[in-house]
């Protein structure tokens, strides 16, 4: 393999690495803050798939398109987790959370077999913007400007929601509910109304990085399962908790992947599933989690 | 003490089995085989669900990977009779040693994690073997699967392959049936109802559910194997989402606190099946929205509906 | 000498939890802990139960040193708990509770296949019976009052015949009456069956009326030692307590 290979499959890696970070971020923000397991949240991230590809069709005759499509994209699908979060998960919450799990596993089966009705079953794809296709050439190494603007994008992402959760008073507000439910409401905080936001905005991550997706890999069946199992393996590598051990781990992840596909590619997700495993042998709380009792 | 009815044992119920069971045993003289085999199915998936129930209904602990074991034993089994390498009892014995194993190695990670962790991580490791006999085309047929396996020469008749099922079954079904009764039964559901509580009375439950795991897996895997010598065929589905959806669907419908309750599920579900299937290929999505609204409305299933219907007829006739 | 806690010390993050607390316990000793909200009290018998890891210090029970055991293994050495939230198996009657917490405590009585259902009934019975659950006993823990449940979680706590118990808070949410009675009902139990008592109680007519040795705890030091006299004389336990409401 020449160094510009490697260099490609480095870039590659690390900018699908970075969309898997965005619906691990929006799973961690869920499951974190609310307690709430979304087993949907694969399927969260294939609509904003498929939803940027309808988007961008319906608006291609529109300047600036693909953005206006990643934007549709993005609320469509917090508008769908709002929904989801208030017909099927808020009347659970009081309950044992195996209800939680076992409803969002059914709305997964829901939402896999409504894209294939209304999609059918094949695979889609749209194009970048123009300016952001081909690549940048860099001292002789290329760089394809789709990958390396998600990278940015992703860096980006991070800084803001750290801003988001450590210095604004959503932030606040959402440390609050993480800590104790109980207490936030008797502060005057409508907290099943924050409880939606949560996990609307954790949609509309993940939603925001199935349609970043499109461009490079394509919508189509079967995306819910693997970004769910990437996304798991990420939180569980990068440690309970934690937002900066979820890019790093996102990264790892990515670059694995994208390695082992160069080896075996249908089993590309084993090598991923490989670092966790290995994780959990001799670091269970993750790279930058804490050690916790696990009980 | 005085008798009453608790919402998970069935003691009552006992004198309206016997005669059920009975009938089973006498269902090749007047069905034909078309039904035989529907029911053939229906029993084999009542015992992967009453295995996974195990974990769902009496530890409280979901597992979206179940099928994972179904899987391990469907295949190792059809691996080493489809190239001769072991006779029929050998490779079942084998089959069921690779499923043991798959539990104590997979579970040895998976309760090291809690709550929806744990579930997600079952998943992880049926997708890994998805991927193993989807992708190792050269071996187990990709896709297309394990066709044509050769079983023994006595069970290519449906009715003899209905009682070998039914006799399988049946004792797995008493086996667990025992466990469930046993002062380990009771372990499960205390940590079920209070872990924290359950940890100080001298339940170490970490332990316990890893053991709770492994014999969850060991009768799932025979469920596997049993499919094999009905269908003749494996395929990478066994190891699906879809299948692990399956179980769980089965459990929920029939009611996940009653013992008889994924049995009685499992029969729905075909019955389900065969029909809606007949019109729509998106069964998925119906069982989807059923799971959505057992969860929500009804989360006893239909044990739980006829035991409380049952409770209140109690109550209205005897005092 | 029943329990001997040395240094024992307890943080999360930077908040000292639990700080440098040392007591014995000798047997037969009715004592209990008081101080205000988040004086640390819960996190304490969590430390001791096993439940929380411990930061420093060390638990020694009859000589024996617990400080590193899971909780399930720190209850089969015969200590036992109730919680201060109700934490009881829900979805069983209360005969099988307490049924269940006895086989629990006896690995030896662990079977994958007998019936739980007729094991140690005798014991399950005369437990019912000295916290006058019997007539009880074939109700959901569930569906019982308030004050039956607070009666089965002391039942529990005491399935495994212990030598030693932790009440936490065992009158909360009790009514006068039914806080008169629970108050009886452990003063009688320690004393037929010569139990070693550590109590974590709100109310002090409770604190008052059972401990022999009281006390207190703030921000997570052990401020005061002594008997109940001394404690209601005390200035520094007045100010500890005064200076919460003044807030």
């Amino acid at each position: 393999m020449t160094l510009d290979t490697l260099f490609l499959q480095i870039v590659s890696g690390l900018s699908e690495g970075m969309v898997v970070f965005l619906c691990a971020m929006g799973l961690t923000l869920i499951l974190g803050s609310l307690r709430v397991l979304n087993v949907s949240h694969g399927s969260v991230y294939m609509i904003g798939a498929y939803f940027v590809v309808a988007g961008n069709a319906a608006v291609q005759a529109l300047p600036g398109h693909f953005y206006i499509a990643l934007i549709l994209s993005t609320i469509g699908t917090a508008i769908f987790g709002g929904i989801i979060e208030i017909l099927v998960i808020r009347p659970l919450y009081k309950l044992e959370h195996i209800f939680q799990f076992i409803t969002t596993f059914g709305i997964t089966f829901i939402v896999m077999d409504l894209v294939k009705i209304v999609w059918g079953g094949s695979y889609y794809t749209i194009n970048a913007p123009a300016y952001l296709q081909g690549p940048i050439i860099f001292h002789g190494f290329i760089i394809p400007k789709y990958n390396a603007a998600l990278i940015v994008l992703g860096i980006v992402l991070f800084i803001g929601m750290q801003f988001l959760i450590h210095r604004s008073r959503l932030g606040l507000l959402i440390r609050g509910i993480t800590v104790d439910r109980m207490m936030m409401s008797l502060f005057g905080i409508d907290v099943a109304r924050l409880y939606s936001v949560v996990f609307m905005i954790g949609c509309a991550l993940a939603g925001l990085g199935g349609a970043l997706v499109a461009p490079i890999s394509a919508a189509g069946p079967g995306m819910d399962v693997t970004v769910l199992i990437k996304s798991f393996i990420v939180i569980v590598v990068g440690g309970f908790g934690s937002l900066g051990g979820a890019l790093l781990a996102s990264m790892i992840v990515g670059l694995v992947n994208s390695f082992g596909i160069l080896l075996i590619p249908k089993a590309a997700m084993g090598f991923a599933f490989f670092v966790m495993v290995v994780t959990l042998i001799f670091r269970p709380w993750g790279l930058l989690g804490k050690p916790i009792r696990l009980e | 003490m005085p008798a009453n009815m608790k919402p998970w044992m069935i003691t009552s119920l006992w004198p309206k089995i016997v005669p059920i069971v009975i009938l089973f045993f006498l269902f090749p003289l007047f069905l034909d085989d078309s039904a035989l085999s529907l029911i053939t199915e229906a029993l084999i998936l009542a015992l992967a669900g009453t295995a996974l129930n195990i974990l769902l209904g009496g530890c409280g602990i979901v597992s979206f990977g179940h099928a994972g074991f179904f899987a391990v034993g469907a295949y190792t089994f059809g691996l080493l009779l489809y190239y001769h390498l072991a006779s029929f009892w050998i490779a079942m014995i084998l089959a069921i040693l690779a499923v043991i194993l798959y539990g104590i190695i997979t579970g040895w990670f998976v309760v090291r994690l809690v709550e929806i962790y744990f579930a997600l991580l079952c998943l992880g490791f049926a997708q890994v073997i998805w991927v193993i006999t989807s992708v190792w085309y050269g071996v187990t047929g990709g896709d297309d699967g394990l066709n044509g396996i050769p079983i023994m020469n006595s069970l290519y008749s449906v009715g003899n392959t209905y009682y070998f099922v039914l006799t399988v079954a049946g004792i797995c079904l008493l086996a667990m049936y025992l466990m469930r009764e046993s002062p380990f039964g009771r372990y499960l559901h205390a940590l079920r109802d209070n872990r924290t509580r359950a940890a100080f009375i001298g339940v170490n439950t970490r332990q316990s559910i890893y053991i709770a795991f492994v014999i969850s897996g060991f009768f799932c895997g025979i469920a596997g194997i049993l499919i094999v010598i009905q269908l003749h065929s494996a395929f990478p589905s066994y190891a699906g989402f879809i299948k692990s959806g399956d179980f769980l669907f089965v459990c929920l419908l029939g009611g996940m606190y009653n013992f008889l309750g994924p049995l009685v599920g499992a029969f729905l579900f075909i019955f389900l099946t065969f029909f809606i299937c007949r019109y729509t290929e998106y069964w998925p999505l119906f069982m989807g929205l059923g799971i959505v609204l057992i969860a929500l409305f009804f989360r006893g299933g239909v044990m739980g509906f006829i035991m409380n219907w049952y409770r209140a007829r109690k109550v209205k006739g005897g005092c | 000498m029943m329990l001997q806690v040395e240094n024992l010390s307890k943080h999360f993050g930077g908040v000292k939890a639990v700080d440098n607390v040392s007591f014995s316990l000798a047997e037969g000793d009715l004592s209990s802990i008081i101080g205000p909200n988040g004086a640390g009290k819960s996190t304490l018998f969590n430390a001791l139960t096993g439940y929380l890891t411990k930061d420093a210090g060390r638990v020694i029970f009859r000589g024996e040193d617990i400080s590193a055991l899971p909780p399930h293994e720190i209850c089969r050495k015969r200590i036992g708990r109730s919680f201060q939230v109700i934490n009881l198996f829900k979805r069983m009657t209360v005969f099988e509770n307490i049924q269940t917490a006895i086989l629990a405590g006896r690995p030896g009585a662990l079977s994958f296949v007998r019936p739980a259902k007729s094991m140690v009934r005798k014991e399950t019975e005369d437990i019912l019976e000295n916290v006058g659950l019997t007539e009880k006993e074939s109700v959901l823990a569930s569906d019982l009052s308030h004050g039956g449940q607070r009666q089965l979680e002391l039942a529990i706590a005491l399935a495994n015949k212990p030598a030693l118990v932790f009440l936490d808070e065992p009158c909360a949410g009790l009514a006068v009456e039914e806080t008169k009675s629970m108050v009886k009902l452990i003063q009688r139990l320690a004393k037929e069956q010569g139990l070693t008592v550590l109590l974590v109680e709100h109310k002090m007519d409770v604190v008052f009326s059972i401990s022999q040795k009281i006390r207190v705890l703030y921000e997570g030091r052990l401020i005061f030692e002594g008997i109940p006299e001394e404690v209601k004389k005390s200035e520094e336990v007045l100010r500890v307590y005064l200076g919460e409401t003044d807030e």
